[in-house]
């Protein structure tokens, strides 16, 4: 059997195992069964809620909305104006129903801080449900049976039947793109700085645009942070000192936040340009590059993140510097890192990485060592010069400028987020034993450990009120030694909420009980009112039409396409891939350095899920997409022709290379796969 | 025509026909046809005759791919 073969027997049922990961089979429908539901209020409340109400607001069958008046009780349950069904605090008979069910039964009940506990019969199934919350919520109960051994066959059947799929589909688009020859632009050659200012110009119009009409710029609670700091002159290290430092030196010109979104506009701007120009460079045609600059330019993604004060953003532009210039070391076959500028600018992005985010060290760590991958030519000593570069400019900034204006470092707690986010797995799974709870109370209470845990979020376990972080502060060698104990002891547990809460980065559909932060809904925090600032929209009425059409856009059906992090990470990794089949060479996997390093040290630190946090991978993906049309190089490497398929595999490419003056004209001996 | 029609790729291509089916009616079209049970039926099969057919350009077009990078491809 021969290598392709080979490699095709195992890739398919590879890629096809990871479909549905990525995009989880749907559960197969019920369609049809006998409902009865029965809602009985406990007349019981947690300590801090203020009555023992229950509130059914709506309910629907399948998709239909199913009118609360068919629902039977003694008349203790109160209709309500809206139509919704109360049982005031005291009540205890049941609500019920019963009838033919299309697919599932859907409740929403009200949690507020009136709400008590009730209890919910489907069948033969029971749940009691807390209802209370401190702010007004709505709570979306969503039953089906459970499956029997019937369902349990057809979804093992749905999804053998997605992995085919999705094997075969990626396996032969991934062929199909590697074997086609995509004609190498004529104008490679005569890519100029003219071109970069042409890709340049339709981002910085739109972007400007997007910035007129959310005038001043974008600000969450961080951002607002961060501008009380630099006002003041008083800096902490939570959020990266040297992003808030930056914004002082900007707002130097302008005291406005429209000033740092303008310097983020002309950023983005440039380092786009300067991938396109690579993408030109090694052979990508005219329609493809306007296509590109197009899909940047108006992406939604793009328009609200680079007018909106995040470190996230310079960190994005960063990683995109760092691609582009990934792409020029893959071009030239590492002849370009020679350049002292090269290795200047190498230095310069890894070193902004690394100051721009906490998390950005270990991914400009990772980084580095790509550049030896990717180009032929490229020398260790090179690698050092620049590891050395990114090293004194990280030192000078985080040792020199920070002691010169008394940067406070950051609590030790702050930086264990994560392992208060694990701990909090392991009490709501019970698996402390009686001292470890005792410790774990110490942060606060076991009950407000359970209420505040959630797998996607760690927001409110650790900064809803009742924590004591003084308390981890001087326990920390007890807490870390907590949590090495309990990791060896039952690591499942550490899995399990690993699986739920990475799904921000792997998973391509939301989950049903998941949620995605994208960008700042009350545009500026209104924690910054009392500095001076507040929205001020130069064209107010575009502004609620463009919120509006947003809105649209991060609903279920259209999120994983538009915000969701992980489909721009796939997108990539596929990409690379094409070019590395169509190649021969592994070379091309380190253009995918950047975007696989940031979401593999995520997939570590992660305790929300903030869109922002892979922006970088998505801004490289939109352009991760030329390397689709980048013509194959392969006519150059001696002893790699196909006879019988020569003139399609390989296409006009040697021309194409797009080798620069002074780049090496002889074929790269790349080593094949 | 016999090379065309080889019982193995019409054998495959079926299967992948049924799987492409499957997974088409989970992902995109369950809600909207489920509800009539004629209308389920004729949806399915056309989409099995659709997806089978699509399935059996795509064995065929692999297998030539495939082909460009087995040993035999590099014989001058």
């Amino acid at each position: 059997m021969d290598r392709a073969r080979a490699s095709s027997r195992l890739g398919v049922p590879l890629l096809g195992a990871l479909t549905p990961l990525a995009i989880p089979t749907v559960p197969p429908p019920v369609w049809l069964w006998d409902g009865e539901v029965t809602l009985t209020p406990l007349n019981a409340r947690h300590p801090a809620a203020q009555g023992s109400e229950v509130w059914l607001l709506r309910a629907r069958n399948g998709e239909q909305l199913l009118p609360l008046a068919a629902f039977e009780h003694d008349g203790s349950w109160v209709g309500r104006d809206a139509g919704e069904l109360v049982a005031p605090s005291g009540v205890t008979a049941p609500v019920r129903w019963r009838g033919w069910v299309h697919g599932a039964l859907t409740l929403e009940l009200l949690m507020h801080p009136w709400s008590g506990r009730v209890q919910v019969r489907v069948g033969e199934r029971v749940e009691e449900l807390d209802l209370y919350a401190e702010t007004a919520r709505a709570y979306t109960l969503r039953l089906t049976p459970p499956p029997s051994p019937a369902v349990r066959v057809t979804q093992g059947v749905l999804w053998l039947a997605d992995v085919v799929s999705g094997g075969v589909l990626l396996t032969a688009t991934l062929l199909f793109l590697a074997t086609r020859s995509p004609e190498a632009s004529r104008e490679a050659r005569a890519a100029s700085p003219l071109l970069l200012r042409w890709s340049v110009l339709p981002g910085v119009l739109v972007w400007t645009v997007a910035l007129l009409v959310f005038f001043p710029g974008l600000m969450s609670s961080d951002s607002v942070d961060q501008w009380r700091q630099l006002l003041r002159g008083q800096y902490h290290d939570a959020h990266p000192a040297a992003h808030t430092l930056t914004m002082w030196l900007i707002t130097r010109v302008w005291l406005s936040p429209a000033a740092v979104a303008l310097v983020q506009i002309g950023m983005l701007a440039l380092a786009f340009g300067i991938a396109v120009r690579e993408l030109a460079l090694a052979g990508v045609g005219r329609g493809v590059q306007g296509l590109l600059i197009g899909v940047f330019a108006l992406s939604p993604v793009n328009a609200m993140m680079v007018i909106t004060l995040w470190k996230d953003i310079w960190y994005a532009i960063a990683m995109l510097f760092l691609f582009g210039m990934l792409l020029r070391v893959w071009r030239t076959d590492g002849a370009w890192l020679s350049a002292w500028q090269a290795q200047v600018g190498f230095g310069v992005a890894l070193a902004a990485l690394a100051l721009c985010r906490h998390n950005g060290a270990p991914v400009a760590l990772l980084t580095l060592p790509a550049l030896l991958l990717v180009g032929r030519t490229s020398r260790l000593r090179q690698v050092v010069a620049i590891g050395s570069i990114a090293l004194a400019l990280f030192v000078a900034v985080k040792g020199g400028v920070y002691r010169l204006v008394d940067v406070q470092p950051v609590p030790a707690w702050f930086s264990r987020q994560m392992l208060l986010h694990h701990l909090g797995a392991y009490v709501v799974e019970g698996r402390l034993e009686d001292s470890e709870a005792a410790l774990a109370a110490g942060f606060r209470s076991l009950e407000e450990w359970r209420r505040y845990y959630s797998c996607y979020n760690a927001t409110r376990l650790l900064y809803a009120s009742g924590r004591n972080f003084a308390f981890f502060d001087v326990h920390i060698a007890d807490f870390t030694a907590l949590w090495l104990r309990l990791v060896v002891r039952d690591p499942m547990v550490l899995v399990r909420h690993q699986v739920c809460l990475t799904s921000l980065i792997w998973r391509v559909t939301m989950p049903e009980d998941g949620y995605i932060a994208t960008w700042p809904h009350k545009l500026i925090w209104e924690g910054g009112r009392d500095i001076g600032l507040a929205p001020a929209s130069m064209v107010p009425d575009v502004q609620r039409a463009v919120m509006a059409w947003l809105t649209t856009l991060e609903r279920r059906e259209l999120v994983w396409l538009v915000w969701r992090p992980a489909l721009p990470l796939y997108l990539t990794v596929f990409s690379v891939a094409v070019v590395c089949v169509r190649h021969r060479s592994w070379r091309p996997a380190g253009l995918a350095a950047p975007t696989a390093a940031n979401s593999l040290v995520w997939m570590l630190l992660l305790t929300v899920q903030d869109a922002r946090f892979q922006y970088g991978v998505y801004v490289i993906s939109l352009l991760a997409i030329g390397l689709l049309f980048i013509p194959s190089r392969r006519g150059n490497e001696a002893g790699e022709s196909i006879s019988g398929d020569r003139r399609e595999l390989e296409g006009p490419s040697e021309q194409a290379a797009g080798v620069e003056q002074g780049a090496p004209q002889e074929a790269p001996a790349s080593p094949r796969i | 025509m016999q090379h065309l029609f080889n019982r193995r790729r019409v054998v495959l291509a079926c299967a992948l026909g049924c799987a492409f089916t499957l997974s088409f009616l989970t992902h995109f079209a369950a809600a909207d046809v489920v509800a009539d049970v004629w209308a389920f039926v004729c949806v399915t099969a056309y989409l099995l005759a659709c997806f089978g057919m699509l399935a059996f350009v795509l064995v065929r077009g692999v297998g030539a791919r495939l082909r460009r990078f087995g040993p035999r491809a590099r014989l001058v």
